[in-house]
């Protein structure tokens, strides 16, 4: 915490610091939640409107439906193998991804390999990836490749960016003073690295996600989240569709929340404290 | 005896150094002058081995020679004062706090460069230099931002460094008080027009 300067110590006292941080977040709070209070009010009427819960399920119909479903194991043993292959997918992209970077940033060679095939993965459509995967492996790894290959271009990018926005002139003192290569990465590196990193993993979690589920519904593992959105889909069981789809959205707000706390963590360890910068 | 071989450097379509012959004696403090963007700097970074001539050598001198104060701080925004001396290799803790006393900066030990005013982030990047030891110190710049009493009092750590300083400066003061010899310089492309 940065010391006030003195002209602002009569006014600005650590206690009226602390309760105005607390009546800001109180608001954040409160304003999220009038949003949310708003949408759910305008889905209702769009229900009311249209008045056919096979097109359109009222908020209440979706709640009741996903309390129902929570109380059945199948549902948790299915969003946690969803949430389990997602994850993994994520966190091999998200390594391959940074590994990728680190040969792309260092090599020129690889720069001309590896560069051209990520931007192709990019390009292509997710779709035409699963049901190719679907030609060479189990049902239930698709979406696992389907994560890695959404979350590799996202994590290769920014990292790839993240090592060439590295300050020079902070390398270069480390050259003149011989700190070595490991220290060089460590103190150097990683802390100007890791913003561009963490950005890249949160953004690549959301799609991955997305293009995971898209996966499941196209190959229709046993237990996935995926599989039940298209049975929900083939029986008509619109208020499951919308239950699923919340629980969906529910995970990747999860995973994202984590991952942006770990991140933020680990910069607080390193970056964080560049006070005033 | 350090000596720049016919050395040459350009960036670009302009010459910083053409054909750039001197030989600098390998004892005491030599002072290099001349106006801004003559290629004083360019001449260091040469010296230092961060940039590679286009053409001649500099001998006298290896990698990892230098310890230098650069024109910039360049100390790690993410390391209090007292981490951007211990990176260095070798220097335990205790050493580099008594480093940062000589520099009066005993008690800032524990700030970010952030929270140092320029003139103490200047004196963490001299003493990071003075514990790194090498053949040689080559300070550019290396009191801006401090005012004349810290620097009179600065000047015998530079002064009992141990090794031959160049300096490069545009304080007469402490060309005065501190230089054995001075070069004086036009440019560019940087050329020698006289010696004190």
């Amino acid at each position: 915490m940065p010391i006030p300067p003195p002209w602002a110590a009569p006014c600005l006292t650590m206690e009226s610091i602390t309760r105005s941080k607390k009546t800001y977040a109180l608001e954040a709070v409160l304003k999220r939640l009038a949003a949310a209070a708003f949408w759910v009010v305008l889905w209702q009427l769009c229900a009311y409107a249209v008045g056919q819960e096979l097109l359109v399920p009222t908020p209440l119909a979706v709640l009741r439906t996903l309390l129902a479903l929570g109380r059945e194991p199948a549902f948790w043993y299915a969003a946690l193998q969803s949430l389990y292959r997602i994850f993994r997918g994520f966190v091999l992209g998200a390594v391959l991804g940074i590994g990728l970077a680190g040969l792309t940033a260092f090599l020129s060679p690889a720069d001309y390999l590896i560069g051209p095939v990520i931007r192709m993965v990019r390009a292509t459509p997710v779709v035409s990836f699963i049901i190719l995967i679907l030609l060479w492996v189990r049902t239930d790894t698709v979406p696992v490749f389907i994560a890695v290959l959404m979350v590799i271009p996202v994590v290769w990018e920014n990292t790839v960016r993240g090592i060439r926005e590295t300050d020079g002139n902070l390398l270069e003192m480390a050259r003149v003073f011989r700190i070595g290569w490991f220290r060089t990465a460590r103190d150097v590196y990683l802390p100007s690295v890791l913003p561009y990193i963490a950005g890249g993993c949160i953004n690549a979690m959301g799609l991955a996600w997305k293009a995971g589920i898209a996966a499941e519904v196209l190959c229709l593992p046993k237990a996935a989240v995926g599989t039940q959105v298209y049975y929900s889909k083939i029986y008509l069981e619109t208020p499951s569709l919308f239950a699923w789809t919340i629980v969906v959205i529910v995970l990747s707000l999860l995973l994202e929340t984590l991952l942006t706390r770990l991140f933020g963590r680990m910069s607080r360890g390193r970056v964080g404290r560049r006070r005033g910068l | 005896m350090i000596e720049f071989r016919n050395v040459s450097v350009s960036f670009g379509d302009k010459p910083v150094l053409s054909d750039f012959t001197l030989r600098l004696p390998e004892e005491g403090i030599t002072c290099l002058k001349g106006p801004s963007g003559c290629g004083k700097t360019t001449l260091l970074r040469v010296l230092v081995g961060l940039q590679e001539p286009d053409a001649g050598k500099v001998e006298g001198v290896a990698p990892g020679d230098c310890a230098v104060v650069f024109q910039e701080d360049r100390l790690l925004p993410w390391k209090t004062a007292l981490q951007n001396l211990t990176i260095l290799p070798g220097l335990e803790e205790k050493e580099a706090l008594e480093w940062l006393r000589r520099v009066e900066l005993g008690n800032e030990a524990g700030r970010y460069p952030a929270e140092l005013s320029g003139g103490m982030r200047r004196r963490v990047a001299l003493v990071r230099a003075l514990a790194y030891g090498g053949r040689l110190l080559v300070l550019d710049e290396p009191f801006l931002g401090m005012d004349e009493e810290l620097k009179k009092r600065l000047y015998p750590l530079i002064r009992n460094a141990g090794v031959p300083v160049i300096l490069v400066t545009h304080e007469e003061e402490d060309i005065r008080l501190l230089a054995d010899r001075v070069y004086h310089f036009s440019g560019p492309p940087l050329k020698q027009i006289g010696e004190d």
